[in-house]
């Protein structure tokens, strides 16, 4: 891809601000040939992929060198994006909000540094991956597991600052701890690792004072460089439920039925609910099923269904722990759902000691080729109230507005016990500009739908960064003022990742709402 | 079924990297395993797409013996329908090379 520079910025000063990154990180690591900036490029991009066109990407080996780094894109005033492996896929993947930004990427920072079995934590690098640290885990049998969210190819520190979950809940609630640099190259550590000694770093949450921890995730404060996570001690037993819902509005009092459960810890996992997608993805394309242009009829919905011994909602609820603790759990999950269901639901037990547990997998990537050609997606991920009355009419509503733009529907429920966490797919061929338009328009119509009931997106891809950020209007969008005047003290030059969850620098801040 | 390949793929991987030979000198089958293998063993994302496109025969990489380094370097840099693209960042030059050359060596394919 050809060269794009940052909004504003002359030739000359980009080549003076490259030639300087060479002499901080090597030739090698600064990496601008139209091939290299290709490979930036978000592999699911609404479009072309232009709006969101890096400059390039430098590449440090060390907090040292990134210190550096980013003390020549404050010198040449040059943005940059920090990314820890850029596998944020269908959310923008490696690609920065603005165009010209150079990408940051963090990959070749990828050590383990620490891992405690007794306490149950591990402190990582950005580059290290799911696989990497669950192999690492499993090669020295280490009873601890980490969340793995359904695409495993990404980075374990860059999925907890995107809020990433799986059903271990949200990843960024086992952050504990980071070691952070600040816009102007500063270093600096979070928590009791504000300490010169800080044992507890990755152990206690809070230090002394405000805790900033938060403060680094989805937002554009800092560079993460290392990151305290909590893991999961590997249950004795788990026991895992499968259901299958047959009627759409079922959904409503399944989440009745688990919500209180789930919040008293009988079911110690997110729930999960999900359409037929995601099974049919293993082995077919859409052009099996159908033809039409328009939304999959209800009929060839049915016909799925039959074939593959699906419900219209399929899903799992897991039960994990001691065996004995197990058995009175189970129960009480059966009894709740039997009480609306009239039955009782199947299930699986698996003894830890005897089945490793289950790895990183990029297997739900696949829904990408739904459609056939240059397969995308991207998701819509609302956060709606754990009662079931609030969930049908967010499902009604979305699919309503699905059928209208001619689209599949295809969605997933995760609940977390006061909420539910609806991941909805908009999937699409990027070949076929009319469905990729009807798509967009989709997302639009969904985002203003979602905030007229009070739900706001728990995350969103590049392209709509600004428009769901300007949901959170409370008070005339003081909280987007509170963001940038904080992001204005901490990066007078705005260098870090501008227009990240809609925050903008001063110096950016008329890029707000370009696509 | 599909559990228990994703356990095979991810011995195949444990495999790869536990050799010391692997560290010491990059080997084309523990790279290729490594890189390319969650989606380009039996069952991944890759050899099913490559299936529906081209055939079974031709659905594997590794049993190939029509691909060629320039394509296959072509492929990696720039991606292929639903392929995203690999940066030089996690898959530099010289692993691709490697694994160029064992996709196109000679001999007999599993």
């Amino acid at each position: 891809m050809r060269l794009i520079l940052p909004p504003g910025m002359k030739a000359a000063a980009f080549d003076r601000a490259r030639q300087a990154l060479r002499r901080v990180v090597g030739a090698q690591w600064v990496l601008d040939t139209d091939e290299d900036r290709e490979t930036y490029i978000d592999p699911y991009a609404v479009g072309t992929g232009a709006a969101h066109a890096p400059s390039g990407a430098v590449a440090p080996a060390s907090v040292e060198e990134l210190q550096a780094v980013l003390r020549v894109a404050n010198e040449f005033r040059l943005p940059l994006w920090p990314i820890s492996r850029g596998k944020n896929l269908g959310y923008g993947g490696a690609s920065p909000r603005m165009p010209g930004t150079m990408v940051l990427d963090l990959g070749r920072l990828n050590r383990i540094l620490e891992v405690d079995e007794k306490l149950g934590y591990c402190v990582v690098e950005p580059g290290v991956g799911f696989f990497e640290l669950h192999e690492h885990l499993t090669k020295n049998r280490i009873a601890m597991e980490v969340g793995i969210p359904g695409n495993g190819w990404g980075s374990v520190l860059g999925n907890a600052l995107e809020r990433g979950f799986s059903f271990r809940g949200d990843h960024s609630e086992s952050i504990c701890g980071l070691e952070v640099v600040l816009p102007g190259g500063e270093l600096m550590r979070t928590g009791m690792g504000a300490m010169k000694n800080g044992v507890t770093w990755a152990t206690a949450r809070h230090g002394f004072g405000p805790s900033w921890d938060q403060a680094f995730v989805q937002s554009n404060f800092g560079v993460v460089t290392k990151m305290g996570l909590w893991l999961h001690p590997t249950p004795e037993e788990v026991i895992t439920l499968r259901v299958a819902l047959d009627q759409p509005d079922d959904i409503g009092w399944y989440m009745d039925a688990l919500a209180p459960l789930r919040l008293r810890g009988v079911v110690n996992g997110n729930v999960q609910l999900t359409t037929y997608m995601m099974t049919v993805i293993d082995s077919t394309q859409r052009a099996d099923w159908y033809q039409g242009r328009d939304s999959l009829p209800d009929s060839v919905i049915a016909r799925i269904r039959a074939e593959r011994g699906l419900g219209w909602w399929n899903g799992t609820v897991r039960v994990a722990g001691y065996a004995d603790v197990n058995e009175g759990n189970l129960k009480r999950v059966q009894a709740a759902l039997s009480k609306h269901s009239g039955r009782e639901y199947p299930f699986t037990r698996t003894l830890s000691a005897q089945t490793p547990s289950r790895g990183p997998t990029v297997g739900p990537l696949k829904v990408a080729n739904w459609y056939g050609g240059r397969g995308g997606h991207m998701s819509f991920s609302p956060v709606v109230p754990a009662v079931g009355s609030a969930v049908v009419a967010q499902f009604q509503r979305t699919r309503a507005r699905y059928i209208e733009h001619g689209i599949d529907y295809s969605s997933t429920w995760y609940l977390n016990g006061r909420t539910v966490t609806n991941i909805n797919l908009l999937l699409t061929n990027m070949d076929d500009a009319d469905l990729t338009a009807r798509g967009d328009r989709l997302f639009h119509a969904l985002v203003k739908d979602a905030a007229a009931a009070g739900y706001g997106e728990y995350r969103t891809h590049l392209s709509y960064m600004d428009e769901v950020a300007d949901t959170f209007s409370y008070n005339d969008h003081a909280l987007r003022r509170f963001n940038e005047r904080v992001k204005d003290a901490i990066d007078p030059n705005g260098i870090l990742a501008p227009g990240r969850n809609g925050i903008w620098p001063a110096a950016w801040r008329k890029e707000r709402g370009k696509v | 079924m599909r559990a228990m390949n994703l356990v095979a793929v991810a011995a195949v991987l444990m495999s790869g990297l536990s050799t010391a030979a692997a560290a010491a000198e990059p080997d084309g089958k523990a790279l290729y395993a490594r890189r390319c293998g969650i989606c380009h063993f039996a069952d991944g994302g890759g050899t099913w797409m490559l299936e529906r496109r081209l055939g079974k025969g031709q659905a594997l990489l590794e049993s190939r013996a029509d691909l060629q380094a320039p394509y296959i370097r072509l492929i990696a840099r720039r991606g292929l329908n639903g392929m995203p693209r690999f940066t030089r960042v996690e898959l530099p030059d010289s692993d691709l090379e490697i694994i160029a050359a064992y996709l196109t060596r000679s001999g007999p394919r599993p």
